[in-house]
């Protein structure tokens, strides 16, 4: 698959991505052109994979986890000084999950990246500890403690089979 | 409390807040040929990640499934020391690399992933991961249960799928290392360490490729000490160097990452204190910080901010600290774990008398003290 046949079919998805990741459209744009320019050199091979998506999603989740990049702004602040962020960006819609969206910016990064993608991406918990190279029990553990945050309330069928290795 | 439903909902709804992508794919071009054409590296935020995806994409840890032999050897590298490098005359180059107690790891790749303009086009060997570990901190079992190997009169062992454990945050202790398995060439130098040459995906042309790296690296001797665009004047006391990144090929924008914490071993969690190094010219993170920064404190000819609460650029972490040095030509932050460990005095004195190089040049960088 050539970069640009690539870019075309999934840079929205990836974008859609990346703002659930980062919490603001700045960022999240700034995750996804970093992504796309080490994807473009590294075309050779991703290209030829089976799954390219698969592998720039979990370059984009690195990049949003990536130590190099620690440093940076918490994209979505606890406090009430949000002005980046997607909530700022309409701030007077008072939207029923205003709340929940706020929850989820206070989240640790992991925790937040499992929440998205075991619940927008559709991702197994074996899949997500793929992506973010850690186990299916640290996973779940993630995932418990950002529903708890959340205050979602986990359903038994909503429980996930777990792979333990 | 809310449903799974609620959040699925919600998260549908958001994601729909994301940005236009026009242009994306446009910039990204145009950055991979800043790139290659090492044109205005300095500048370049797209240079550095680039060079960063090694971090990113290669494992930064790889082991065996089985543990380690329990018999102690001669300890062959300290931390700061650097062991495996290109031989003369090779094609290619270590654009990044990271060490910590036992093992050193990063990425070979070949020259022309630097320069071309479109390296999609290129048919250059690929490279390599590699991994270098002390001996005894390396079992070799299903490594020499693979091929051998004959390579620049080393008897190695090829590998199609090596099981190996990957660990992307190793100086953090947030999560535990997960296994796969990747082709992989490996062989022991007469010191007793191992090096191994990985990749993560099989191709017809893997085993070839990582042969051809291999006759083009070596460990050298003696082993060369990391260079750091600082130098401490004084360290709080029982800090010692624990791990370290850096990006320090002449032809890229440098950058250092160091880790210190009290002990000769890795830091089973967060580090005392990660110190952060990097060209001023370019940094995309910096206009951010400086609008949250106020009247810095002038010492050594740099400014320097102290910060125990977040703001919207910096967030220390808890019970920790943050000091940020701006020397004009690097930018330098020191990330405190514990402010009963290293109280701010402490911190303040530590970036105080610092001395710094030039981040983005290389070539002025000092040896790094253990």
């Amino acid at each position: 698959m050539r970069f640009e046949e690539f870019a075309a079919a999934r840079l929205p998805a990836l974008l859609r991505y990346a703002v659930l990741l980062s919490g603001d459209r700045e960022s999240a744009g700034d995750l996804v052109q970093d992504v796309l320019t080490k994807a473009l050199l590294k075309w050779r091979r991703i290209g030829a994979l089976d799954e390219p998506y698969a592998y720039v999603r979990t370059m984009l989740t690195n990049e949003y986890l990536s130590f190099l990049r620690r440093r940076r702004v918490p994209t979505v602040p606890l406090g009430g000084n949000v002005p980046d962020t997607v909530a700022a960006a309409e701030p007077a819609s008072g939207r029923p999950d205003e709340e929940l969206w706020l929850l989820l910016g206070g989240l640790p990064r992991q925790q937040r990246a499992v929440i998205v993608l075991r619940y927008y991406e559709g991702l197994s918990d074996p899949e997500i500890a793929e992506v973010l190279k850690c186990r299916p029990t640290t996973v779940r553990a993630y995932a418990s403690r950002a529903l708890a945050a959340l205050r979602v309330e986990l359903k038994p069928s909503a429980v996930q089979p777990v792979e333990v290795r | 409390m809310r449903t799974i439903e609620d959040l699925q909902q919600s998260l549908a709804q958001r994601a729909g807040a994301a940005p236009d992508g026009t242009g994306m794919v446009e910039r990204a071009r145009d950055g991979a040929v800043r790139i290659r054409r090492r044109r205005r590296v300095l500048q370049g935020a797209a240079t550095v990640v680039a060079v960063a995806v090694a971090a990113v994409t290669v494992p930064l840890a790889l082991r065996q499934d089985t543990a380690p032999p329990a018999a102690e050897a001669p300890p062959f590298r300290d931390v700061t020391q650097l062991s495996l490098t290109t031989v003369p005359g090779s094609d290619f180059v270590v654009p990044w690399r990271q060490s910590v107690p036992g093992e050193e790891s990063g990425l070979v790749s070949h020259r022309a992933e630097l320069t071309a303009e479109r390296p999609e086009e290129l048919t250059v060997n690929q490279g390599a991961g590699f991994e270098v570990f002390d001996p005894g901190a390396y079992d070799p079992a299903n490594l020499r249960a693979g091929t051998p190997v004959t390579v620049a009169d080393r008897q190695a062992w090829y590998v199609p799928d090596l099981p190996i454990e990957e660990d992307m945050t190793p100086f953090d202790g947030v999560s535990a290392p997960a296994g796969s398995t990747g082709p992989a060439l490996g062989w022991q130098e007469t010191s007793g360490a191992w090096v191994l040459l990985f990749r993560r995906h099989l191709t017809a042309s893997t085993r070839a490729e990582l042969i051809e790296v291999a006759r083009n690296v070596r460990i050298q001797d003696p082993l060369r000490q990391v260079a750091a665009p600082y130098r401490f004047g004084w360290l709080a006391p029982g800090l010692r160097v624990a791990g370290l990144q850096v990006r320090d090929l002449r032809q890229l924008s440098g950058a250092a990452t160091v880790a210190y914490d009290y002990g000769d071993d890795r830091p089973a969690g967060r580090p005392a204190m990660i110190v952060y190094a990097g060209a001023a010219a370019g940094d995309r993170d910096w206009e951010m910080i400086d609008k949250e920064l106020t009247t810095p404190r002038k010492a050594g000819g740099h400014d320097v901010w102290y910060l125990e609460e977040p703001n919207r650029a910096l967030e220390p972490v808890d019970g920790g600290s943050i000091v940020v040095v701006d020397t004009g030509r690097c930018h330098i932050q020191l990330n405190i774990a514990d402010r009963t460990r290293i109280p701010k005095q402490d911190a303040v004195r530590m970036a105080e008398e610092l001395t710094a190089t030039d981040c983005a040049d290389v070539s002025t960088w000092m040896p790094l003290a253990g």
